[in-house]
């Protein structure tokens, strides 16, 4: 017995340390790259990478070497920079990426302008710039540079359901009232015109963020959050915007499914895909996120954030909320994921990212998948582009999610009214400021 | 004549209250299995119905698509060869500290005692920087040694018990037989502590199988993963698919080994657990 305990333990060991091989053993050579990335294996996306990453190889005998780490990859990341042990290619979305990458006292990615205007683009183009909107790929630039390159586009407005809609003579709103009496006209059948789980925070923020962003324009919200004296929440726009939220919310008309604030994501955009509500605020990672629990004919339908009379704000003002690469300072072979970039930009890949993944991809005049061909016209007709949460999330994240969430959460719970949310969110905005 | 039994209301409140964990336990792994076979519709649309037909297809999903194969093997690899380790370094270490006596028997017992109240989120950074010195971050190797290492003042504690419990007697003959103090730990006392070692074996596998923070820490290649880094990776993955089925056939994956573990040795860990309780 004892014998064949220690022939079992050592063959045990012996295959343990032949699995076993350290990061640093596996330096990236001249002819590999290491990317690290926010998917998981077995999403979408990583299979779409991996893919990619045999296409490159293939074609340029470069290997790709991926980890999937997840979306907690940046606190990883920044600790492998910090001890100069950086990958060459990681990627997230750009504020996430912007936030942790690209500190006002520390940038620890590399600039990309040489590559985006230096480089002819995969099929011939002038530079690598000529496949993306300019303005989209400067939302993010620091001091002049472009540090990100993108591969996946994101924005957020209402997805509803057609069918639903049809069935009681709606169509989709073009004005804030437009969208209230579509929702009591289905709240009055007994149908919740609003799918919320009240249980994640930045999606109850959506409503009053994009609210701000309709009665006052973009870059309002993220004045009022820097400003230390809180003198710019004294603005209308700011309790209008507050009084729009509230009067979906259950202090106001009660728009949302029943019990809306305790609900754990995803029961309530689960019911929204099989026809239990109206409408979901959500981004377009929506259709995909949902597609296994819609019904075969599911009807889906898109509108941005209704404008307000009076209001700044225009749909032609689009959300981006861009995912793409970065190059980490110190990264090995910089030049090899620079290579990667652009195979990866190559229109066929770009459109079979969007197929793959039911998303809408970076680069400009790329294939919409079906769920997603509402929010073309919205994109093509974008006179100018904001970044999510108005860049708040990561301009001021301690802002956010200290300050902001908390009152925002009872705004749209209709815990508070409009007056107290102001005259809270001043008086704690002002704190926020006098403790740092 | 009758005896009246005394109702002893604390007795049957622990009892009551047994009971419904027992029955609330059971039930929940049972609801988690049910929900691992059905669509995701069928589970959205009615989460507490049986399932229609069996989706066995989901637990192919998460072992070939999602990894699960890759990070239980990783679970096996790095598992196993700690407790095998962890007994082989524990159990001659226990056995020298219950049974023999010498000048720092004591300080060394106290000092193994001192272990077992460390934290070890504390270690985590100066591991972290170890193990980046020895070139054995994202190394299963590595994992192993730090797994031995900090679990081996639990494991002797409790291994001192049994070694204790022995009677004294059987090395008095095994020395009178011929027998070296090698020879009667390994054929003697060992096997005598056999439940021991299968309680001390058992608690720490279930342990290290479930381990998440050590395996975090010094694993970031998804290659090398172990099961609940896996499970926490496969978490993130299908809630951005929306496939919370799936999610459900790994959390079965996950429990079933240590499920099946403890159906197998019960009886040897309840033994092993009681044994030195009581002075007979």
């Amino acid at each position: 017995m004892k014998r064949i305990l220690v022939l079992v333990f050592a063959a045990l060991l012996a295959a343990g340390s032949v699995f076993a091989g350290g990061q640093q053993e596996e330096a990236a050579a001249g002819n590999s790259i290491e990317y690290v990335s926010m998917w998981n294996a077995g999403e979408p996306q990583a299979i779409f990478m991996e893919e990619m990453a045999a296409l490159f190889e293939a074609e340029t005998g470069i290997k790709v070497e991926i980890t999937f780490a997840g979306r907690d990859i940046l606190t990883k990341i920044r600790s492998r920079l910090l001890m100069q042990d950086a990958p060459d290619l990681v990627d997230q979305d750009f504020s996430e990426l912007s936030g942790a990458l690209l500190r006002d006292d520390s940038v620890l990615v590399e600039p990309l302008n040489d590559f985006l205007y230096n480089e002819k683009g995969p099929e011939g183009q002038a530079s690598m710039m000529d496949l993306f909107d300019e303005n989209l790929m400067k939302l993010y630039a620091k001091d002049g540079n472009i540090y990100f390159f993108p591969y996946e586009f994101i924005t957020s407005g209402f997805f509803y359901d057609k069918s639903l809609y049809a069935e009681y003579g709606l169509s989709a709103p073009t004005s804030w009232d437009e969208f209230i009496s579509n929702n009591k006209t289905l709240t009055d059948a007994g149908i919740p015109a609003l799918a919320l789980d009240g249980n994640i925070s930045f999606y109850n923020a959506y409503y009053y963020y994009w609210a701000v962003a309709r009665t006052l324009g973009a870059g309002n919200l993220m004045a009022a959050a820097s400003d230390k004296s809180g003198a710019t929440w004294d603005d209308p726009g700011f309790l209008k915007a507050a009084e729009m939220v509230y009067e979906l919310s259950a202090g106001g008309e009660n728009l949302f499914q029943s019990g809306y604030a305790g609900s754990n994501y995803p029961a309530a955009q689960a019911d929204w895909a099989m026809g239990k509500s109206g409408a979901v605020l959500c981004g377009t990672w929506i259709p995909s996120e949902t597609k296994s629990q819609q019904d075969a004919g599911f009807d889906m339908g898109f509108f941005p954030f209704p404008e307000i009379d009076g209001g700044k704000g225009t749909i032609a003002d689009v959300e981006a909320y861009l995912i793409g690469f970065a190059i980490p300072e110190g990264a090995r072979n910089s030049a090899g994921a620079k290579e990667f970039m652009k195979f990866i930009s190559k229109e066929a890949y770009a459109d079979q990212l969007a197929k793959d993944t039911v998303n809408i991809a970076a680069r400009k005049n790329s294939y919409y998948p079906d769920l997603l061909l509402e929010v073309k016209p919205y994109l093509d007709s974008a006179a100018s582009f904001h970044v999510s949460y108005d860049g708040v999330m990561q301009g001021q994240p301690e802002w956010f999610a200290n300050v902001f969430y908390p009152l925002d959460n009872d705004l749209v719970f209709g815990n508070i009214t409009p007056e107290e949310f102001i005259a809270k969110i001043k008086a704690d905005t002002i704190a926020y400021w006098k403790s740092k | 004549m009758m005896t009246v039994k005394k109702i002893n209301l604390w007795s049957i409140l622990s009892k009551c209250f047994l009971y419904f964990w027992c029955v609330f336990s059971i039930f929940v792994f049972l609801w988690v299995i049910n929900s691992s076979l059905k669509t995701n519709r069928e589970f959205f649309g009615n989460i507490w119905g049986i399932f229609q037909t069996p989706q066995f297809e989901n637990y192919g999903k998460v072992w070939n698509n999602y990894r699960m194969g890759t990070y239980f093997m990783n679970s096996v690899i790095v598992v196993v060869p700690s407790v095998l380790g962890l007994l082989a370094v524990s159990a001659p270490a226990a056995y020298i500290l219950a049974r023999v006596d010498f000048k720092l028997k004591k300080t060394l017992t106290r000092l193994v005692s001192f272990g077992l109240g460390i934290p070890y989120q504390l270690l985590l950074v100066p591991l972290f920087f170890l193990l980046f010195d020895l070139k054995l971050i994202n190394s299963l190797t590595g994992l192993v040694l730090v797994y031995v290492a900090l679990s081996i003042p639990f494991t002797v504690f409790l291994l001192i018990s049994y070694f204790a419990s022995l009677p004294k007697s059987l090395e008095e003959a095994a020395e009178i037989d011929g027998c070296g103090p090698g020879r009667t730990f390994f054929q003697i006392m060992l096997p005598l502590a056999g439940n021991g070692l299968v309680a001390a074996g058992v608690l720490n596998f279930v342990g290290l199988w479930n381990e998440f923070l050590l395996a975090l820490t010094l694993l970031s290649k998804d290659s090398k993963y172990t099961l609940s880094m896996g499970l926490y990776a496969l978490q993130g993955s299908l809630q951005y698919t929306g496939d919370w089925v799936a999610l459900f056939a790994a959390f079965t994956m996950v429990v079933i080994p240590t499920f099946i573990l403890f159906i197998l040795l019960s009886r040897a860990i309840v033994a092993g657990m009681t044994m030195g309780a009581v002075k007979e």
